[in-house]
């Protein structure tokens, strides 16, 4: 046989852009009618150029539209045969709708924390520089002296800082406390943020600034300029479009012009630089401030540059007088990651959780695809018979599991532009930027992938049961007999497997909760309010503000329905610290130790549990009496290894004598999982280095009716103290809770769909298999079997499927259990209990949808089994 | 079986209709309509493979042609028109026929007639 020439080779191959079935009803002729106009151009070069071009720009445009066309017809095929099968078309489409509207609420959060770029130029070059020990996590702000040394760096563009304050703004508005920062030159240049309305500081202000010596120690003068935040301007100012060179009056009688409004971006890098106004300030090398600073990166230089020179300049910084560990040294960090923090393992383990739950639907849709095959043998075998081919009934599955994923996107799509307003007002406020997180285009994108995945994917698993008969979505040919019979029990393994995984997860986060609730919280917090009492009006011109605190605090506890009132830090708050710590006679350097300056009736208020000696008294409280204190059980069971504390004196700032009066029971740390560590409890007007400003109240009855009162008394004392109300102390153990929570019922949630799909997925796999042995049924209760024999069957075919999903899901759980460390308190990741009780819920609830099939099984007629054969 | 109505199925594209008016005066196999068309045009329409055969695949689903059985080898299938094929034709001849009085009547060509 003669060789094909080159050119009709060629041509042939560019007829393989055509779908299968147009190539086999034209394409020989196409090929033919090629040649022979090729023919006619007698090989004459020009023309034969200009057939070629031709040809293929017809044969690129006309591709496509076949396609299309065959899209098309199979797309109104595949919508018929759903119409004809509603009931298990509208499961597929709902379970999925399910599975891929959770997948997408909880990537716009994931995307909107996580991964969405800050709302500033090349944001990807911004970096938080923060002094970091070994021992904390965290980075900590750095030393103002530190600064200037910044500048020097080659690897940043640009270097500026912040340091954290809080002002009381008393005009406009009722007085309130307001967090605020003072930035250095280029502050806002770095961030390549411009106001929208005014200007931002110009170097007439910094000038000013300098010579009002700001970030100093002690109570800053009134600032020459201020620049608001979007949301200060919005809900201080009204949105008043002429509030540039209007003054803001500070408690204290400062008065500070108003020269400019940044745009909403800077309120969402909150959590890394916190403040909802700006003043100009120069740090000097003396100042003992701390500073957040941040850097532009330049021109192609990493963060690892960066922190290569860095860490030079925090070497100096180690053996300086800032020091506050040896090991203490810079580093920069991406301002997105440091923004995120935390959260970042949380929503990615809720990712990972989420998407166990749309494989477990897709394991489901896949099952209700391959059951649907018997019904459909027929009308398949007669489409092979009449010569559609293998590629051509693939291609048609993938339309139909397409077709019935797309519905299931467009629905779940839908469901979750319901759910992020939800899942966005159920996140704890510790997770940044959450609070910006709505639907997007991206959103969009990604439903319409996981949609598009997951039809794939299900198309094709539903192709796989018999190489030599192809299925469809609904029309898998699963024979008893087909080779792709392992295909459903597999998926249900697996789909057992997930569910177990993610029980074991909910299981761990019930029993972290619940141990976060059984925490011994070494008070009463039932009937206790707290009031800020702090302010910048307390630290300006008013000299004694412990003897001003008492006063308030006597005439709150004078109120009707008062029954006990104190000032103090309150539990589960940041705390102060103190180092240098000593107990006479004892060698020991304790580090740092917690302290609180509290004012009599504070532990009354408290409702503290009192171990030993007794509470602070009035005559205590005056400032000529004995220096007093109080310490917890840890810090006298440290200090004086448990023996009574009671007469025992600690020597603070090396002179300072202390006598101990009581032991208290210990509270907890800054958050509820945080152990409290030692503390020492100080009489407040005693306390010359520390200041705490809660007052906490114990209440009779109603709250609300106190409010007004306990108003009055803090205006009478000081008119410009700033009062946002009364808050339950009950609040700060929620707001500690709160994270967890969170967790707990989206993870519970997920779990729950999990075992639900799961006990679906069995049951009819297992219905499936009576259907199938209805036959063998017959005969052996023909010869003899018992009902109970075919219970147990029946019932042992279940319960291996169920047992090995489990076994699988238990591996995978051990295998990932350092996924939980982060989320899980007061229980081992491998926490036999949670494991027993996931397996223990996941056995009982599959094996009883295993018990409907088994029983109908056993009650079968053999008469009519064996009919059926 | 309920009669067509061949006004449904226009207007033609200029290329289907070409297809249509060279199988007109016979059957043809699809070279020979490609040479036909090109001929009769004078080069000015020249229709390729790809989108002959797709024209030929609507044409044999709307029924206006079909294979004829006659004259035909093994690799070459000659088509011809239906009936209908022949209305949707005419019909559409028609409608092109009254476009180009319209615009005689409104002197945007000359007059015929002069």
């Amino acid at each position: 046989m003669p060789r094909t020439p080159l050119h009709d080779r060629v041509f042939r191959a560019f007829l393989r852009l055509f779908p299968s079935d147009f190539r086999g009803d034209f394409g020989e002729q196409m090929a033919e009618d090629f040649r022979d106009q090729r023919r006619d151009t007698d090989g004459r070069p020009r023309e034969l150029r200009k057939l070629w071009l031709r040809t293929v720009v017809d044969l690129l445009r006309r591709a496509p539209r076949e396609h299309i066309d065959v899209l098309w017809r199979d797309v109104v095929y595949a919508l018929r045969i759903l119409r004809r099968h509603p009931a298990a078309s509208a499961t597929a489409v709902a379970s999925l709708a399910i599975g891929i509207g959770l997948n997408s609420a909880v990537y716009s959060v994931v995307n909107g924390v996580l991964w969405r770029s800050l709302p500033f130029a090349n944001s990807d070059r911004l970096v938080a520089i923060g002094a970091v020990v070994p021992s904390v996590p965290e980075p900590q702000q750095i030393p103002s002296a530190v600064f200037a040394d910044l500048q020097q760096t080659r690897s940043l563009d640009a270097v500026a800082a912040a340091g954290l304050d809080v002002i009381t703004i008393v005009d406009p508005g009722e007085p309130a406390q307001v967090g605020c920062a003072f930035v250095t030159e280029r502050f806002f240049e770095v961030l390549g943020a411009k106001p929208v309305l005014g200007r931002s500081f110009t170097p007439a202000d910094y000038e000013a600034a300098a010579a009002l010596r700001l970030i100093e120690d002690g109570p800053p003068p009134t600032p020459p300029a201020v620049v608001l935040s979007q949301r200060l301007w919005r809900t201080r100012f009204g949105s008043d479009p002429n509030v540039i060179g209007n003054e803001m009056k500070l408690a204290g009688g400062g008065r500070i012009t108003i020269v400019g409004v940044m745009g909403p971006e800077l309120d969402s890098i909150g959590r890394a630089i916190p403040g909802q106004c700006w003043f100009p300030a120069v740090p000097t090398a003396a100042a003992r401030t701390a500073l957040i600073a941040i850097g532009r990166l330049a021109p192609g230089r990493s963060v690892a540059e960066a922190n290569a020179e860095l860490e030079i300049i925090g070497g100096e910084l180690a053996g300086g007088p800032f020091a506050k560990d040896e090991r203490q040294t810079l580093r920069a960090v991406g301002l997105l990651e440091r923004t995120v923090g935390r959260a970042r393992t949380q929503l990615v383990f809720l990712f990972a959780a989420v998407m166990c739950v749309l494989l477990v639907t897709c394991a489901n849709v896949v099952n209700l695809f391959l059951a649907h095959a018997a019904g459909r043998r027929d009308e398949l075998s007669t489409r092979v018979a009449l010569g559609a081919s293998r590629s051509r009934l693939v291609r048609q599955s993938l339309t139909e599991s397409l077709v019935i994923a797309l519905l299931g996107g467009v629905v779940g799509f839908a469901l979750a532009i319901w759910a992020v307003p939800v899942l966005v007002t159920l996140a704890p406020t510790e997770i940044p930027r959450v609070r910006e997180v709505h639907v997007d285009w991206s959103t969009f994108g990604f439903t319409l992938g996981i949609s598009t995945t997951v039809g794939v994917v299900c198309g094709l698993l539903a192709c796989v049961p018999s190489r030599s008969t192809p299925g469809t979505m609904f029309g898998a040919l699963a024979t008893s007999t087909t080779r792709g019979s392992w295909l459903r029990p597999a998926v249900i393994v697996c789909e057992v497997g997930l569910a177990l995984m993610l029980a074991v997860a909910a299981s761990l986060m019930v029993r972290t909760v619940r141990a976060l609730e059984a925490i011994d919280l070494g008070f009463d917090p039932t009937s206790v309010v707290s009031v800020s009492l702090s302010g910048y009006g307390w630290l300006r011109g008013m000299p004694d503000i412990a003897a001003l605190q008492s006063t308030i605090v006597e005439r709150v506890k004078s109120l009707p329905g008062v029954r006990a009132a104190g000032i103090g830090l309150g539990p589960l708050e940041g705390g102060m610290s103190l180092g240098g710590l000593v107990v006479p006679g004892d060698p020991r350097d304790f580090g740092l130790v917690r302290v609180d300056a509290v004012s009599p009736g504070y532990f009354e208020a408290l409702g503290a549990r009192l171990l030993a000696g007794r509470f602070f008294e009035s005559r205590d409280a005056i400032p000529e009496g004995r220096d007093v204190i109080l310490v917890n059980q840890t810090a006298a069971r440290i200090f004086w290894n448990g023996s009574n504390p009671i007469g025992k004196t600690v020597v603070v700032f090396k002179t300072h004598q202390l006598q101990v009066i009581g032991v208290v029971a210990d509270f907890r740390g800054s958050t509820l999982e945080e152990e409290q560590g030692p503390t020492i409890y100080q009489l407040s007007n005693q306390s010359r280095n520390f200041l705490a400003g809660t007052m906490l109240i114990r209440v009779d009855g109603d709250v609300a009716a106190l409010v007004p009162a306990i108003r009055a008394v803090i205006r009478s004392i000081n008119p410009e103290q700033p009062f946002s109300g009364v808050r339950p102390l009950q609040e700060r153990i929620n707001r500690s809770m709160a994270p967890r929570l969170f967790m707990l019922r989206l993870i519970g949630l997920f779990s729950m769909l999990g075992l639900v799909l799961a006990i679906v997925g069995v049951y009819g796999v297992l219905a499936e298999f009576v259907v199938q042995r209805v036959p063998e049924i017959g005969v052996r209760m023909a010869v003899g079997a018992t009902a109970a024999d075919v219970l147990a069957l029946v019932l042992g075919h279940g319960a291996r499927l169920v047992a090995l999903g489990v076994t699988l899901g238990l591996a995978g759980a051990v295998l990932l259990r350092g996924a939980m460390t982060t989320f899980i308190y007061g229980v081992q990741p491998f926490d036999p209990l949670a494991y027993a009780t996931a397996c223990l819920l996941l056995l009982a609830t599959t094996m009883a949808a295993c018990t409907v099939p088994a029983r109908r099984a056993s009650r079968l007629d053999p008469v009519v089994a064996l009919r059926t054969e | 079986m309920v009669e067509r109505d061949p006004l449904a199925s226009l207007p033609l594209t200029p290329a289907l209709f070409h297809v249509l008016l060279s199988l007109a005066d016979g059957q043809k196999h699809g070279y020979a309509v490609l040479k036909e068309v090109e001929q009769r045009t004078n080069g000015s329409v020249s229709l390729s493979t790809g989108t002959l055969y797709g024209i030929i695949k609507r044409l044999l689903a709307d029924g206006m042609i079909r294979e004829s059985a006659a004259g035909s080898d093994d690799r070459r299938r000659a088509y011809r028109l239906t009936a209908f094929g022949r209305k949707v034709a005419l019909a559409e001849a028609e409608r092109l026929s009254e476009l180009v009085m319209s615009a005689h009547a409104k002197k945007l060509l000359p007059d015929p007639a002069r």
